[in-house]
């Protein structure tokens, strides 16, 4: 289990010749949650919510201001090169454009080797049939090892990966067609049954999130807002923020385009100035006077489902 | 009278003595009032047909061979360059996908917008042009728009910038907006908004409305009618309501089948179309989805199907060659 525990990234706003620090970007704030294998947890919210920055985190590729990030009890330490080399064999991310972390200069076998080389998987000789066996899975059985990225399309390129444990997808889908988005989605459903895969699927597409979570993480502004089990989410959204997220998306059914939504007015409120309480106060239609004062604890409000809001009582 | 009759339109990319064949025999009809959405996957000829009707194909690169375009009546191949840019900000307009490709990011918006009614408006006065352009933004739902107008496109956050765009396109209330993914960029909440947006002003204005989408979803929200595109040809055209409860193209019932749905029980695997869709330099006889068609037979694979009924499917119509 990858366990995440009150994971703030706060980056510094710096100003001036001398490049002082005037203020702190609360990209993450307090976010807590747990990855079990097998399970799949959604991450969606809108752009520059933090979502991105949670994946990131949990790579170590970007310094935690505070929290704790454990892999099966055993807390992560960034410090630590040989853990973390073992720890991002077993947690691995997935971008949203493909073409850009493949090397183009490379040809599909080196690409795949490398990182076997790295972690010192099989011997030299036992990787080709290793690779092959890859290929074969993510359907792309008898792929010439020769050739180029730019020789793949969008969805094949997006299928050249690595053999995780935990797989952090941000926007996987997002770039490609939908036809080709419901090849990868099959593909990740299958590996992770397979494989018993543990995932986090970060997407500002909530249908894609419907169809792949078991359990829904809603951010806003850094902060977790609701937090629940994927079916109860979908079918009974407690937060306002959630609920017009929901309302918000289009339906592929003409007869469904007169329904009742609660639009959201305005837009996201910049993370370097946070309003004051809940973040959400600014666009809520259910905002109340405790809300522009006293950020709202985050707390399980029936099991498993937990939210930060004053309004839900 | 139409606003906009498209007739066998075909283009192709030249390069040398070749020519790799794009667009095939689009036929679309738009009304004063209508939205058409016109649906498809990348490379199927969605853009290059509305960057056609407003004549900006790269050319020579890229060059209409075939068809009429008429607008409003009148013939738009026959007209002179100048004539066509007459038309274009004025009486068509178009909105892009990344609206910060599209505005100047070393000039006020402002005076950008303004630039629009001095081109086309040259008698008005600057006082009456920024009464005009704050109304304008008021209009699209800006909040403070004396205020933007002094901004820098990179001071506005996504969401706005498309507002401006769509306030520019909106100006000098054109008789047809051409929208190329104009949503695609922005999160639900502003996708919301600027669909909405779209909606009511065509409905006020009367401008016909031509939306360029891989997203069904949005065209089952805002469309009147549907078409879907393939390859370089329309594969299907229906009214919305037909389209999404009875789509008759294997290829439309194939793209309804793959998205994941919010109202769907979950992982479940989803329907898939085998395959790729062809390069437009692949040669391909018959109906080009024929290779990943499930149901093809070999009529598909060696004519290609005529439009019938709103669809240019063999399985559908009476298909006789």
């Amino acid at each position: 289990m990858l366990a995440v525990e009150d994971l703030r990234v706060h980056f510094p706003i710096q100003a001036g010749v001398l490049k002082r620090t005037v203020g702190f970007v609360k990209a993450v704030d307090g976010v807590s949650f747990q990855l079990q294998r097998g399970q799949t947890l959604g991450l969606v919210g809108e752009s520059g919510c933090g979502k991105s920055t949670v994946a990131k985190a949990l790579m170590q590729v970007i310094a935690l201001t505070s929290g704790r990030v454990s892999l099966d009890g055993v807390p992560v330490m960034s410090g630590d090169r040989v853990q973390l080399q073992a720890y991002r064999r077993k947690v691995q991310l997935v971008f949203q454009d493909p073409g850009e972390s493949l090397n183009g200069r490379h040809t599909l076998g080196e690409i795949l080797a490398e990182p076997m080389e790295i972690h010192g998987v099989g011997e030299a000789t036992q990787r080709d049939a290793l690779i092959q066996q890859l290929l074969m899975d993510v359907g792309l059985g008898n792929t010439p090892l020769t050739r180029y990225p730019h020789e793949f399309s969008g969805g094949q390129r997006q299928r050249i990966g690595m053999d995780p444990e935990f797989l952090l997808c941000d926007e996987p889908v997002s770039a490609l067609d939908v036809s080709v988005q419901a090849q990868i989605l099959n593909l990740l459903m299958d590996l992770q049954a397979s494989r018993g895969l543990g995932m986090m699927m970060i997407s500002h597409d909530l249908s894609v999130i419907r169809h792949v979570s078991h359990t829904v993480g809603v951010m806003y502004l850094g902060q977790m807002m609701e937090y629940a089990p994927a079916e109860r989410l979908f079918s009974e959204p407690l937060h306002p923020y959630t609920e017009a997220l929901l309302d918000a998306v289009p339906r592929p059914d003409p007869r469904l385009r007169d329904r009742p939504r609660r639009a959201l007015v305005g837009e996201l409120p910049s993370a370097s100035n946070p309003p004051p309480g809940c973040p959400f106060q600014t666009r809520c239609p259910r905002v109340m006077p405790r809300c522009r004062e006293h950020r709202p604890d985050f707390r399980e409000w029936a099991p498993a489902h937990w939210i930060a809001c004053h309004a839900v009582d | 009278m139409s606003v906009l009759e498209i007739e066998a339109l075909s283009v192709d990319a030249v390069d040398g003595t070749q020519a790799v064949p794009l667009l095939r025999g689009v036929d679309l009809t738009l009304s004063p009032g209508e939205t058409l959405g016109l649906a498809g996957e990348s490379g199927s000829g969605k853009t290059l047909t509305g960057l056609a009707i407003m004549g900006l194909l790269p050319q020579p690169a890229v060059r209409m061979t075939q068809g009429t375009l008429r607008f409003q009546g009148q013939s738009l191949t026959t007209l002179s360059p100048k004539a066509r840019q007459q038309l274009r900000g004025s009486a068509m307009a178009m909105i892009f996908q990344e609206p910060m490709t599209a505005l100047n990011p070393v000039q006020r918006v402002g005076s950008q917008l303004a630039e629009l009614y001095q081109i086309h408006r040259p008698n008005l006065s600057s006082s009456t042009i920024r009464q005009e352009l704050i109304q304008g933004l008021a209009n699209v739902g800006v909040s403070e728009p004396e205020r933007r107008l002094t901004s820098y496109p990179h001071e506005l956050s996504g969401g706005l910038r498309q507002r401006m765009m769509i306030a520019m396109a909106l100006a000098l209330k054109p008789r047809l907006l051409i929208c190329d993914e104009p949503t695609t960029a922005l999160d639900v909440t502003i996708q919301a908004q600027v669909l909405d947006l779209i909606r009511t002003l065509s409905r006020e204005i009367g401008t016909a409305v031509l939306f360029i989408t891989h997203d069904l979803g949005v065209l089952a929200e805002l469309a009147d009618r549907v078409a879907v595109m393939y390859a370089g040809r329309i594969v299907e055209e229906q009214s919305v309501w037909d389209i999404f409860a009875s789509p008759k193209h294997p290829y439309t019932q194939g793209l309804l089948r793959s998205i994941p749905r919010l109202d769907q029980s979950a992982q479940t695997r989803l329907a898939i179309i085998p395959g790729q869709v062809p390069q437009p330099t692949e040669p391909l006889s018959g109906c080009r989805f024929h290779p990943r068609c499930d149901q093809a037979t070999a009529l598909c694979r060696h004519t290609q199907p005529r439009m019938i009924d709103g669809a240019a499917c063999h399985l559908f119509g009476e298909q006789t060659c």
